[in-house]
């Protein structure tokens, strides 16, 4: 079974939203039956994600924290990769960052070091959070990019979902009358304008098999069932 | 769209985070309302950076400026 591993560091407010929008993805990640390492707070240090992804075969890495062109960090804004010095240990992961800058340097070094694929953004990552429902549309970005990973989608496929609901959200808030909407769309149109997507065009993750039945197929199974256990009678 | 100075797109951000800002009531002016670069800002925090051409919004000021439909030299 696949395994997606969430870094969700919550040390002030911004983060804090952060990390119930991977919340959101963690659920759907359980609810497409992967397997899920959930890094939260002070667990989230280079040494425990260096632990687990040398220790695990880890698919898919959605990391939240505070970034720079080529510094990502964690609990604390402690230093969690950076670029050309740590990052190796991204080789092999597709992985999806909520960080301001690091596309800039940090995510082509990834690459460099055999990272599969990754997004992120190579601006700042801007958002509002008033009034409450203005947090929304980045969360559901957030989520878009992270549903089209986990159901295999490729790099492209993955970039161009977090694009389409921004434009989605941007359509939906254009004839608004509130101030805040006008703000909102200024806010993703920026935030969809400076995610990048790196490495790898036709990698993918591949989703866990379900095993679906049809109604013939499960009254065979039924049957099945009922000689084998007559027979055992 | 019209090509103008960082101080003129200074202005013209300021003018219209006034303007935002006269919309609200007075007990939000003060709560956190955008989170730029991962840092929460209300709007009073935002004029009173723009004013004082604090580095950490001057891209957002770009940004903004470029939303109102100006090109920034």
């Amino acid at each position: 079974m696949p395994t997606a591993l969430f870094f969700r560091p919550n040390t002030d407010l911004a983060l804090s939203y952060g990390k119930e929008w991977l919340a959101r993805g963690i659920e759907e990640a359980v609810k497409r039956g992967f397997n899920v390492i959930d890094l939260v707070d002070e667990a989230c240090t280079f040494d425990t994600l260096k632990n687990i992804l040398e220790s695990e075969r880890i698919d898919v890495v959605v990391l939240l924290g505070h970034g720079n062109t080529n510094i990502f960090t964690g609990f604390e804004q402690q230093v969690v990769l950076e670029a050309c010095h740590n990052d190796q240990i991204m080789s092999g992961t597709i992985s999806h960052f909520v960080s301001c800058l690091i596309g800039q340097e940090l995510l082509p070094s990834i690459i460099e070091k055999k990272g599969i694929w990754t997004i992120g953004y190579q601006t700042t990552f801007d958002f509002m959070i008033d009034p409450p429902e203005a947090v929304e549309p980045f969360s559901d970005i957030t989520l878009a990019v992270i549903a089209a990973i986990l159901d295999g989608g490729k790099l492209k496929e993955a970039w161009d979902a977090g694009i389409a609901k921004g434009e989605e959200w941007k359509t939906r808030l254009w004839n608004r009358p509130e101030t805040w909407c006008a703000e909102v769309i200024q806010l993703i149109d920026k935030d969809i304008h400076g995610m990048v997507g790196l490495g790898d065009k036709e990698a993918y993750v591949l989703p866990p098999r379900k095993m679906a039945l049809s109604p013939q197929g499960l009254i065979g199974l039924a049957a099945l069932f009922w000689f084998l256990i007559s027979r055992g009678a | 769209m019209s090509v103008i100075s960082y101080a003129q797109a200074k202005q013209l951000v300021l003018a219209d985070l006034r303007k935002t800002m006269g919309e609200m009531p007075v007990a939000e002016r003060s709560r956190p309302r955008y989170v730029i670069n991962m840092v929460p800002y209300s709007i009073l925090d935002l004029i009173a950076l723009a004013e004082r051409d604090a580095p950490e919004i001057r891209d957002w000021v770009y940004d903004r400026a470029k939303y109102l439909g100006y090109v920034v030299e």
